[in-house]
């Protein structure tokens, strides 16, 4: 019985664990790069959702076209922040502009209040169905997005890995006075930033869109998971972010399993931990 | 900080047009708007004092609930008097915010803000949820209202809000006089360089994380006790006194009037409250509003209207200056 429980809870949590790497990955990426806080990155997932609504829900269109719908609107947004705010404020130190984007999140997210009102809506599964193994069941709508994510954190790597820009980003995590000596421009290193994090959130929340519902306030809750799975696992960490993604994600899952509503100060309670005993995140270095 | 002499009359002048303000205003509504900007006055100072060690703290409201909470608790389930629960009503949030910072203060910049977040999320879940503490989401009520008795003299807070708006009054001032003995002082100094350069701070000798934690803690005090007014004030300390876009409105006060300055904050604050009751009517996209200055503010007004008009004075006494000394030129050919 404790068994079937402890596994079951462990897949429920595993497509949740996924979402919450890929906008964590987001997150850290800029926050690795820039030193500030986007506190509008759970805005371009309501985007996204609320895009993946449009083009699957309402339109009826194929869902193919949802996710690149969705991550072509939300990089212009993120290259829209990156020109309107970061760019401009960039020698301001990392709070104000951070307060800006918080400004900014809220008109988003009043602006798709008053596009869209305050009722959640539903999108349409890719996949539907249960699969029963033993006492155990397996929602099938998990499907696309533990594919999906695994997908999108795979290109993440080839691309940061593999690829010039990729190590370019690497660098000016490190210092990016040299990396402008080497002859890269930062000011398009930071728009390919800008690009890669919108498409990660944009993944997102076109994969969230289907098993939970889009409503304008979405991003808040995603953006304190987020938060507290970037300060899990140590600032700007791409590895960091994928394990306390899993830790996360697992964590609300078991504490949703056996503490009911408790759980939301279960997570809160573990990243308090993590704060007193390695302040710097489970895998930072700083 | 030093003041120019035009200021000390100024603020004199301030201070007696506030005291005199009673017999101007007899509208309830604006009166208790009045109290509550006050209050929210007491809460800006705390921001912009925890902004010179190069943090914001979103979590104000929280800190202030705890202190209304605080009054609530003891005056409704344990029967104490007013005046004795008082200053324990600023204690209680002192103590929360050691504890927060000792958990958090590890951390700089704009994560810490997140944190604050985070803590107002759960603080306001927990005031929620802890139904037997502090009554769930209808809150604590009625809080009783205070009653001074001394020497046949006999104020009854609950007749009208006179005597609301004079202990919220005193609050600021008192707030006022500490913060700026504060930033005139060395332990001012030592703030203002935790926040500019706090590894050369350290270098010193200084503690940086000690600085940081009674700057937050004295800040938290006084949010407390302004919550410790607003509690019999509305008799009720409920989790819908606490929000973080009350924070984020305390901070955007601040960041409007000009965070370099405490006259600034208090400026900002006042800014906030006429702004938030020209929008009254339109609560719906009041966030939205909000946000677009917020973000218009910080971009392109970086020092806020303090700064802001600073250099406007600036500039036309440059462009008088520049007037008068064409015609005196001309004189000379």
């Amino acid at each position: 019985m404790e068994l079937r429980l402890i596994i079951q809870s462990f897949v429920n949590g595993i497509s949740l664990s996924l979402i919450y790497v890929l906008f964590a990955l987001g997150l850290t990426l800029i926050m690795g790069i820039f030193d500030i806080c986007n506190f509008a990155y759970g805005e371009f997932v309501m985007v996204a959702g609320f895009i993946t609504y449009l083009v699957v829900g309402k339109w009826g269109l194929p869902y193919v076209l949802a996710p690149i719908a969705a991550m072509i609107a939300v990089s212009l947004l993120g290259i829209a922040f990156e020109k309107g705010i970061f760019y401009p404020m960039r020698n301001r130190g990392g709070l104000e502009p951070g307060l800006a984007t918080f400004g900014a999140s809220g008109a988003l997210q009043t602006g798709a209040l008053l596009l869209f009102g305050g009722n959640p809506f539903g999108v349409p599964p890719i996949i539907s169905g249960n699969v029963h193994i033993g006492s155990i069941f397996f929602a099938l709508e998990n499907v696309p997005v533990i594919i999906g994510s695994l997908l999108m954190v795979f290109l993440l790597f080839l691309f940061v890995q593999r690829t010039r820009f990729g190590l370019a980003i690497k660098a000016s995590q490190q210092d990016q006075e040299i990396v402008a000596l080497m002859g890269m421009d930062i000011a398009r290193i930071r728009v390919v930033v800008w690009i890669v994090a919108s498409c990660l959130a944009a993944a997102a929340g076109v994969l969230l869109a289907p098993i939970s519902y889009v409503y304008p306030f979405m991003g808040t809750g995603l953006l304190l998971k987020g938060f507290a799975v970037v300060i899990m696992g140590g600032f700007g960490s791409i590895p960091g972010a994928l394990a306390g993604g899993f830790v996360l994600g697992l964590v609300d899952s078991f504490g949703m399993t056996f503490l009911g509503t408790y759980s939301y100060m279960f997570a809160f309670g573990f990243i308090i931990l993590v704060l007193i005993f390695r302040p710097q995140g489970l895998l930072g270095k700083r | 900080m030093k003041l120019p002499r035009l200021w000390n009359y100024l603020t004199v002048l301030i201070v007696l047009f506030l005291v005199a303000l009673p017999l101007i205003v007899h509208s309830p509504r604006y009166f208790s708007l009045i109290d509550v900007l006050l209050l929210n006055i007491v809460l800006a100072l705390g921001v912009y004092s925890f902004w010179t060690v190069g943090y914001l703290n979103a979590a104000q409201p929280v800190f202030f609930g705890l202190g209304a909470y605080t009054v609530a608790i003891l005056t409704i389930k344990v029967h104490w008097p007013f005046w004795l629960i008082f200053p324990i009503a600023g204690i209680i949030p002192a103590i929360m915010a050691v504890i927060l910072g000792l958990i958090a203060l590890k951390i700089r910049g704009a994560s810490f803000m997140f944190i604050t977040i985070a803590f107002c999320e759960l603080m306001i879940w927990l005031f929620d949820a802890w139904k037997g503490l502090f009554g769930g989401v209808g809150g604590l009520y009625p809080v009783p209202q205070p009653l001074i008795k001394i020497f046949g003299l006999r104020i009854d807070f609950s007749a009208s809000m006179i005597p609301y708006y004079y202990l919220a009054l005193i609050l600021v001032v008192i707030t006022c006089l500490v913060y700026f003995k504060i930033h005139g002082s060395l332990l001012g100094r030592v703030w203002q360089s935790v926040g500019k350069n706090a590894d050369l701070l350290a270098n010193t000798g200084i503690s940086v994380f000690s600085q940081k934690l009674i700057c937050l803690v004295v800040s938290c005090f006084f949010a407390g006790l302004a919550g410790a007014i607003y509690a019999p004030f509305m008799t009720i300390a409920s989790p819908g006194e606490v929000s973080l876009w009350q924070g984020i409105w305390i901070v955007l006060g601040v960041l409007l009037g000009g965070i370099y300055s405490p006259i600034g904050a208090i400026i900002g604050t006042v800014f906030v409250a006429i702004l938030n009751v020209l929008l009254e009517g339109y609560a719906s996209i009041q966030p939205l509003i909000l946000g677009l200055i917020l973000t218009l503010v910080l971009l392109f007004m970086p020092s806020g209207i303090l700064g802001f008009s600073k250099k406007l004075i600036a500039k036309l006494k440059d462009a008088t200056t520049k007037k008068v000394a064409q015609p005196e030129s001309k004189k000379t050919f």
